[in-house]
C-alpha cells in the first residue's frame, strides 16, 4: 500500500512513522510538509497512488507553521496582529490558530477529495477533537461519562458563583484549543482560600499580563494574582470541569493515556505526577502500569479500556484516537479527560508485539486492502 | 505520604465504606475508611450521617479501628460536629484501639485547608484507645490530653498551632511509646520556639517514649541541637527529624552527642546536609535514612517538606 504522511518533516513523528514504513519493505510512502501546503507549491499528484492511506500528522512544534496557519485564518473580518508571535513560549493566538487550522483542513480535504484516498483520521474529527468544548458534548451526548462541567464562565466572579451554587470547590480550566496543557489551570477553593495550579507562567507587564508557558508547574496562592490569571484563561473559550482528586499509587497520583486503534484500547501508559496536571513533559513519568493494574484491580481496568473505546467509537472516522482517562481516588469514578487526535506519540511502547505507528499501519492494511 | 490515602492501617486492610452496601469484610482484617467524596459532597451528604451509619451496623461494636477521610470542603465545617457525634456514639465503639481523623490527600485538600477543632473529648470517650493519628493544624487543639492508655500520638500538620505544643507539653501520656510531631511553617501556623518544646524533650514527660518525631520543622536544627543534648536519647530508639531544613549545624550536634549511638535508627530524610557531612552520618554505626537531600547552598532555598 502507499502511505501519505502530512506533517513536519523535520518531528520525530514523521521520522518515527517513516521508518516503521521503511522497515517493513512492503509499502511505499511520501511525505508532504504543512509549510509546503501552506505555501502552496505541492503537487499532490506526485504523491499520491491508487489507494493511498493519508495520515495527517500534527502540525505541531514548528513556529513557522503556526504562523502560516494563524494567517492562513485570518481574513478581512479577522484580521490578525502578529506581533506577539515571536514571543517564545507566550500562549496567544489559541483561536486564531484553531481558525486557522479549521480553513486549512477542509480546504486540504477538498484537494485530496479527486483522488482515491483514505484518511486514518477523518478532517471533520482531528477539527471537533481540537474544541475541548464541541468535544465533550459529543461525549456526553453519547454517555461517555466526563466530569461535571460549567457553562456560560467568562469571569473569576462568574466562575466563583457558580462553583458555589454547584458546592464545586475545584474545577480545571482548559483552554477550548490548547495541546499539551497549554494554559491549564487547575483551581480549587475552600470558600476563602484560593490556589491555582498551573504551568503558565506570569510575567507582568507594563499595561496587563502576559502568560508564557513553561516546564514548570508552579502554585499560585495569592488572590490578585490568581484572579489575573484565571481572567486572562477565561478570555478565550475554555472548558471548564469539576477537578476530581487522581487515584494515587506509591506517592503519585496517575491518570491513564489509552491509544484506541481500530476500535480497540491497546497501548496505554499510566501517567504518574506529583501535581494533578499529568502531562508527560511537564516532569512526570510512566508509572509502572501492571503495579496499577495490580491496585486497582482487573475489572477496573477493562472499565478503563472501554471507556476508552466508548470515546473512540465517538469518531468513527477516526483510526485512532489518544484518549486520557482517570480512576478517582477512591477507585469509584472512571471518566474520559481528553481525546487527542495526534495522541500517538508515545515511543517504546509495544502491544501484541507493536508499537503504536506498526500497529496504525497494520490496522490500515486490514480495514483498507483490497 | 500525604499523596495517597491509606492502603492499610494497623496491618490491616483499608476499605471506604459505603452505607448501601453495608458491611461486606471481617473486621479482623480489613478497616474502613468513612469519606466525603466530592461527588458526595455536591450532592450534600454529611459526614456526621456517615458515622451514624456506621455506628447502626451491630457488629461495629467489635470495630478495633476507624479512620475518618474528607468531610469537607469549604471553610464551613471544622471537626467538631464530628468529635461531637463521634462521643455521642461512643457506646457503639467502645473497643476501639486505633483512630485515624484526616486521612485527606493534598489533592482532596491541602494539608492546612483541614479543619480541625479540639480532638480532646475523643481521649476521654474511647479509654482504649491506643493510636491516634490527625492531619491538620488549623483549629486544631488537644485541650485535654490525658489518656491511660494511649501509646502512640501522630500529629500531621503544615503548622502545628502554639496551643497545641503546649497542650502536649501538659499532657498526661504515662504509656506513650512513639510521638510524632509535624510542626510545619510558619506561614501555616507554626509559632513556637524551641523553649516551648523543653517540657517534650527535656522534661521526662513520656516515661515510656522510644520514638520521638519532631519533624518537618523550620527549626530543624535547633530541634536536632537540643535533643543531641537530652537525656532523652537514652530511652529512644527512633529518633525522626526528617522533612524540615536540617543542615550541617543540627547534625553536627547529633554527631557530637553522647548518647546517639543508643538509637537503632534516625531518620533524616529530606535534609538539607552537605556531601561530607552526610559521609560522616553514615559512619555514625547505626542506621541513619538520608534520602532527599536539598540544595544546601542558599540558606534562604530551603523548606519544609508539607506546609501548604
Amino acid at each position: 500500500m502507499h502511505f501519505l504522511l502530512i506533517g513536519n518533516p523535520e518531528n520525530r513523528r514523521v521520522a518515527a512513522f517513516v521508518a516503521e514504513i521503511e522497515a517493513l519493505k512492503v509499502h511505499s510512502y511520501a511525505v508532504i510538509a504543512y509549510q509546503d501546503l501552506l505555501d502552496n507549491t505541492v503537487d499532490l499528484a506526485a504523491h499520491i497512488r491508487p489507494n493511498t492511506i493519508v495520515k495527517i500528522d500534527s502540525p505541531g512544534e514548528n513556529s513557522a507553521v503556526r504562523k502560516g496557519l494563524i494567517e492562513y485564518g485570518a481574513t478581512l473580518s479577522h484580521p490578525t496582529n502578529l506581533t506577539l508571535l515571536s514571543d517564545f513560549g507566550r500562549i496567544t493566538y489559541q483561536e486564531e490558530w484553531y481558525r486557522g487550522f479549521c480553513s486549512f483542513l477542509p480546504d486540504l480535504k477538498a484537494r485530496l477529495l479527486p483522488f482515491d484516498v483514505r484518511l486514518m483520521n477523518g478532517v471533520d474529527s482531528i477539527l471537533t477533537l481540537f474544541d475541548k468544548v464541541a468535544t465533550k458534548a459529543i461525549l456526553t451526548k453519547n454517555n461517555v461519562p466526563t466530569p461535571l462541567g460549567l457553562d456560560n464562565v467568562r469571569d473569576y466572579e462568574t466562575l466563583r458563583t457558580q462553583m458555589q451554587a454547584r458546592r464545586m470547590s475545584s474545577v480545571f480550566i482548559k483552554p477550548a484549543h490548547g495541546s499539551s496543557a497549554s494554559g491549564v489551570v487547575a483551581f480549587r477553593t475552600d470558600g476563602k482560600r484560593v490556589q491555582a495550579i498551573s504551568s503558565v507562567e506570569l510575567v507582568k507587564e507594563a499595561q496587563a499580563i502576559a502568560l508564557y508557558n513553561s516546564l514548570k508547574v508552579r502554585r499560585y496562592t495569592d488572590e490578585a494574582t490568581v484572579i489575573e490569571l484565571i481572567n486572562s484563561i477565561l478570555k478565550g473559550k475554555t472548558s471548564i470541569e469539576q477537578w476530581i482528586p487522581k487515584a494515587a499509587f506509591n506517592g503519585l497520583c496517575y491518570d491513564f493515556r489509552v491509544v484506541v486503534i481500530a476500535g480497540k484500547a491497546r497501548h496505554i501508559v499510566a501517567r504518574t505526577s506529583k501535581s494533578p496536571i499529568t502531562n508527560l513533559h511537564l516532569g512526570n513519568s510512566r508509572g509502572d502500569l501492571s503495579a496499577i493494574v495490580a491496585h486497582i484491580g482487573i475489572a477496573k481496568f477493562e472499565a478503563i479500556k472501554n471507556v476508552a473505546e466508548q470515546t473512540a467509537a465517538c469518531f468513527p472516522d477516526c483510526l485512532y484516537l489518544g484518549v486520557d482517562v482517570l480512576i478517582s481516588a477512591n477507585l469509584k469514578q472512571i471518566m474520559v479527560l481528553e481525546a487527542n487526535a495526534f495522541g500517538d506519540l508515545l515511543p517504546n511502547l509495544a502491544d501484541a508485539g507493536e508499537n503504536i505507528y506498526q500497529a496504525q499501519i497494520s490496522a490500515s492494511v486490514q480495514k483498507w486492502s483490497q | 505520604m500525604i499523596s495517597e490515602n491509606l492502603d492499610s492501617f494497623n496491618g490491616k486492610s483499608v476499605i471506604d465504606f459505603d452505607p448501601e452496601e453495608g458491611l461486606l469484610k471481617n473486621l479482623n482484617h480489613h478497616v474502613y475508611r468513612l469519606r466525603i467524596d466530592y461527588d458526595d459532597y455536591s450532592s450534600g451528604k454529611k459526614m456526621e450521617d456517615l458515622i451514624h451509619a456506621f455506628a447502626r451496623i451491630p457488629v461495629i461494636a467489635e470495630c478495633q479501628e476507624l479512620i475518618i477521610g474528607a468531610w469537607d470542603f469549604e471553610s464551613s465545617k471544622r471537626a467538631e460536629v464530628l468529635v461531637q457525634t463521634l462521643v455521642e456514639l461512643k457506646d457503639a465503639f467502645k473497643n476501639l484501639k486505633a483512630f485515624f481523623i484526616g486521612d485527606i490527600t493534598a489533592e482532596e485538600q491541602e494539608i492546612s485547608w483541614i479543619r480541625q477543632s479540639d480532638l480532646s473529648p475523643l481521649f476521654a470517650a474511647f479509654p482504649n484507645l491506643e493510636f491516634f493519628q490527625a492531619r491538620g493544624g488549623d483549629g486544631l487543639s488537644l485541650s485535654e490530653l490525658k489518656h491511660k492508655n494511649l501509646k502512640t500520638l501522630v500529629i500531621q500538620t503544615g503548622g502545628l498551632p502554639p496551643n497545641v505544643v503546649q497542650d502536649i507539653a501538659n499532657a498526661d501520656l504515662p504509656n506513650l511509646e512513639k510521638l510524632e510531631l509535624w510542626l510545619g511553617d510558619d506561614n501555616y501556623g507554626f509559632e513556637s520556639s524551641i523553649e516551648d518544646f523543653d517540657a517534650i524533650i527535656n522534661g521526662g514527660k513520656f516515661p515510656k517514649l522510644t520514638y520521638l518525631g519532631l519533624k518537618n520543622s523550620n527549626i530543624q536544627d535547633e530541634i536536632a541541637i537540643t535533643v543531641a543534648k537530652s537525656p532523652l536519647l537514652k530511652q529512644l530508639h527512633t529518633l525522626d527529624l526528617s522533612m524540615g531544613i536540617l543542615s550541617d549545624t543540627g547534625a553536627q550536634a547529633l554527631l557530637d552527642s553522647p548518647n546517639i549511638k543508643n538509637l537503632v535508627f534516625l531518620n533524616l530524610d529530606h535534609h538539607f546536609m552537605t556531601d561530607d557531612m552526610m559521609a560522616k552520618m553514615g559512619d555514625l554505626g547505626i542506621a541513619v535514612s538520608m534520602e532527599d537531600q536539598g540544595n544546601y547552598d542558599d540558606e534562604d532555598d530551603r523548606y519544609v517538606e508539607v506546609s501548604e
